[in-house]
């Protein structure tokens, strides 16, 4: 087995790993499969782990999106299909640019969700600050900031699996 | 190197890890299934803070949630419906200038007259009149510039040209080109003795950018349906515009002097407008070293 091959073994057991506690058995195998075709299929050009696993966590979180899209939607006959939504591609197809917008409107809605001191902490870093200097500016314990800040993120992950819930009702 | 794996998923998050901390987290997460989830965990928010469109579109949405922001981001506009395209938003004035003697480094104290560019300056009278359409000359510089109009609509953003808005719309430019170039965006209502810096507003939007087809959208400008009439001056320059500090606001009678300076100008310069399907093209070609457009967009 090659050094490659041997990281996206890796890779297919952490994607699987992470799949199931989201979706189902069956479908988290799916997932980690379908990945994987995107990355042999895709990134050929790629070798180094630390190259191969942004663009299979990419992958991994459009293709959750477009799950949970369907889910919420109650869809079926509308499904799209989301496979090499990743980074590279020779263009989007209109469905695979619909699901792109609709993630970032999602995005949109619910920054404007979430509550002021986590809306001044996210603008802190979309301005392009550094943890260092949110730190500095906010004066408290490092600690306490990269709290604050994993408290932040993950209130925007709830809030657009809450607009994507309200958006398919 | 850090090796701590909460500054390392921080720095994932933001994009700002070295390429031996990239490997180091890289390889963690395969060995740790923790690690492996906590990366996808941050992945949202790398996607968000790599694409520069969406970074400027959340700002955009994290400054109109902003009471404070909102009440100086506020366009009054006025709200005429029923006059179709004479209602638009149009572009009335476009001017190519030396960008350098149209500020004074330091802003006047109330009551003094605003200062006179420097004599060591370049004058703009110093530039020969040409026309693009008929000068066959040599060309050594050249700025191309694009912009159209977008509206936020339920179903996304629409691109509009001669769009009669209502109040509470909002509506923003996008600039497309190929240069590196610095952008500032003012606006006042009539009466207003200040224009309002729009933008830059933020320290990460001093910075110059370089445009490209898809092009870079400005802030959304919320619209007033309050009767007024209104004024909304676009500045891109090739070069950042020196003595600028970034503020809240410039007095009315130092930016309407140093812009009237520059417009006086624009007859006698080489440049020339092409109205595309959905967008504005301006060409100016002179050879100094800095070039810049004013672009004043108005209710008619």
């Amino acid at each position: 087995m090659s050094e490659r091959e041997a990281i996206l073994q890796q890779i297919h057991a952490r994607i699987r790993g992470y799949a199931a506690s989201k979706v189902d058995e069956e479908r988290a195998q799916d997932l980690a499969q379908e990945v994987m075709v995107v990355l042999l299929e895709k990134y050929t050009d790629l070798d180094d782990p630390e190259d191969l696993l942004p663009v299979a966590i990419q992958t991994l979180k459009f293709k959750l999106w477009g799950d949970n899209r369907r889910r919420w939607r109650r869809k079926e006959d509308q499904q799209v299909p989301v496979e090499d939504l990743a980074l590279h591609y020779d263009g989007p197809s209109p469905e695979q640019r619909t699901i792109r917008q609709e993630y970032r409107d999602a995005l949109r809605k619910a920054v404007g969700q979430l509550r002021r001191p986590c809306q001044e902490l996210l603008t802190m870093q979309l301005e392009g600050m550094s943890p260092k200097e949110i730190i500095q500016r906010l004066g408290e314990p490092d600690g306490t900031v990269y709290a604050r800040i994993n408290r932040c993120r993950k209130a925007l992950e709830k809030e657009m699996r809450q607009i994507l819930r309200t958006d398919g009702e | 190197m850090t090796t701590d794996p909460r500054l390392l998923l921080t720095g994932y998050a933001n994009d700002s890890l070295e390429a031996a901390e990239q490997r180091r987290l890289a390889e963690a997460a395969l060995a740790d299934q923790e690690i492996f989830d906590a990366m996808v965990g941050e992945e949202t928010w790398r996607h968000v803070l790599r694409d520069e469109d969406l970074r400027q579109d959340l700002l955009d949405e994290l400054a109109l949630s902003d009471p404070a922001v909102q009440r100086r981001r506020s366009w009054l506009v006025r709200a005429r419906p029923a006059f179709g395209a004479a209602a638009a938003l149009a572009a009335a004035a476009l001017a190519f200038v030396v960008i350098r003697p149209m500020m004074p480094t330091e802003p006047p104290t109330p009551g003094q007259a605003p200062a006179a560019p420097p004599a060591a300056t370049r004058s703009i009278g110093d530039l020969t009149p040409k026309s693009l359409e008929t000068s066959p000359a040599p060309i050594s510089r050249r700025l191309e510039l694009s912009y159209s109009l977008e509206r936020r609509t339920p179903s996304g953003v629409q691109a509009v040209v001669d769009y009669p808005w209502a109040g509470g719309e909002q509506l923003r430019v996008r600039l497309r080109g190929d240069d590196e170039v610095s952008i500032y965006l003012f606006a006042r209502s009539q009466g207003d003795d200040v224009y309002g810096v729009l933008f830059p507003e933020r320290a990460a939007e001093e910075r110059p950018r370089r445009l490209n087809d898809t092009g870079f959208a400005l802030p959304w400008l919320v619209m007033d349906s309050t009767p007024d009439d209104e004024e909304l001056i676009l500045v891109v320059t090739t070069s950042p515009w020196e003595g600028f500090k970034r503020q809240a606001e410039i007095p009315a009678a130092e930016l309407d002097a140093l812009l009237a300076t520059a417009e006086e100008k624009l007859r006698t310069l080489s440049w020339r407008r092409t109205a595309l399907d959905d967008r504005v093209r301006l060409e100016v070609a002179e050879p100094p070293s800095d070039l810049a457009l004013v672009l004043r967009l108005m209710g008619e």
